[in-house]
């Protein structure tokens, strides 16, 4: 019992030790963002003349980033917008939150395509280019969905 | 014992940090609540709006309150359907009242290059339509009336609404008196500084629901969703049964 006590104590320490360091790690943010772009989409446009993407930035690193433009391969012209009670304003960034996500939606924010140079059907993919105050451009496929489309189906 | 712990709060931390993150997203139970709320406070900005206006004719909208069993929002004074004839999808003279008459008749100010809340609302109400009987769906009008008449011809109307529903009824013609249909009903429109190249345009930021007897007696936001909209339809038709009526 005797023996046993101290080798007991140590072990605990060591357990101890090693989860501290183990949550220590995780739990420190990294200093650089890690982002990921998911659920990007196109709803077909009713107009010629105008589309809109929509899309989530998920940071999965711990400093967060910023959004700052987003180019097409079916417009020369994009831009990003707030919609706000009646009528949209244009926004020159918007902050991807660390550790969190900024989600592009209707009624929300979303990217205007300008006089698209094809017409966009389901099954159709636009190439959006995401690009970001700190991290790399991220290029994504954005499939052409049903008029009124909802990635969660609502 | 000791060592599970900090792996305990690491998860829990996770937790927290992922749900915050999805913050801005209104979901779950109170979403519906959360909705009336941003209604309500977006008729307060009408209302504020209507204020301002320097034509004593126009009624400020004022609201009674969240409805327990609708999406929409109550208004304490209802709204009378405008009596206004402007020009049809098809190039012709259409009065809002004649062509809907008798039918619940929901009306839309918004424009056609417009990318995301235009289209999202009518593409929302489409849906709502779809899911319901035939023979309810034959007692609703929707009405698309243009806020950029300069872009909005017949022609353009017309291609636009039928990629939602070909039924929905477009109306454009002078922006004046389109601009003076709407102020009473509390959507202050502005005209755009230029109407050349690429320009800014107002919307409405609701639904109106007239009933039979030409009033509307709530409101309901553009964020409103196709589920909300289908649930409520069959209620608001039972409503203007009841009233009957007509101005």
């Amino acid at each position: 019992m005797s023996r046993r006590t101290p080798l007991l104590a140590m072990g605990v320490a060591v357990v101890v030790a090693v989860a501290a360091l183990a949550a220590w790690t995780s739990s420190t943010p990294t200093s650089r963002p890690k982002l990921r772009v998911v659920g990007a989409y196109v709803p077909r446009p009713a107009s010629p003349d105008v589309a809109a993407a929509y899309f989530t930035v998920v940071d999965e690193g711990g400093a967060g980033d910023e959004l700052t433009g987003v180019g097409s391969d079916v417009a020369a012209e994009t831009m990003m917008h707030r919609s706000t009670g009646r009528t949209m304003e244009m926004v020159g960034s918007v902050a991807v939150p660390a550790r969190g996500r900024l989600v592009f939606r209707p009624g929300g924010y979303h990217v205007m395509l300008e006089r698209p140079v094809r017409s966009l059907r389901p099954g159709d993919h636009v190439t959006l280019t995401l690009r970001f105050r700190r991290s790399a451009p991220i290029t994504v496929r954005a499939p052409v969905e049903p008029i009124g489309y909802r990635p969660d189906g609502t | 014992m000791v060592a599970v712990r900090p792996f305990t709060m690491l998860r829990i931390t996770m937790f927290f940090s992922h749900a915050t993150g999805r913050g801005a997203r209104v979901a779950g139970p109170g979403a519906a609540t959360a909705r009336r709320l941003a209604g309500a406070a977006a008729l307060g900005l009408l209302t504020t709006l209507a204020a301002c206006g320097n034509q004593a004719d126009s009624p400020p909208v004022k609201v009674a309150g969240p409805t327990p069993d609708l999406h929409g929002t109550r208004i304490s004074t209802p709204l009378r359907e405008p009596d206004l004839t402007l020009t049809g999808a098809s190039g012709r003279p259409v009065n809002l009242r004649k062509a809907t008459e008798g039918r619940l008749t929901l009306v839309y100010f918004g424009y056609t290059h417009c990318p995301d809340v235009c289209p999202t609302t009518m593409a929302d109400l489409a849906a709502a339509l779809r899911k319901l009987a035939p023979a309810q769906r034959a007692r609703i009008a929707v009405v698309f009336i243009t806020t950029d008449p300069w872009r909005d011809t017949p022609k353009v109307i017309k291609s636009w609404l039928a990629s939602f529903d070909s039924s929905f009824i477009g109306l454009t013609g002078d922006y004046a008196k389109i601009q003076a249909a709407a102020k009473p009903l509390g959507i202050a429109l502005e005209r755009p500084s230029s109407t050349t190249g690429d320009y800014e345009v107002t919307h409405g930021a609701e639904v109106l629901p007239f009933g039979a007897d030409h009033r509307a007696h709530l409101i309901y936001t553009a964020g409103v969703t196709a589920a909300d909209w289908a649930a409520d339809l069959p209620k608001l038709l039972r409503e203007t049964t009841t009233k009957g009526g007509d101005t």
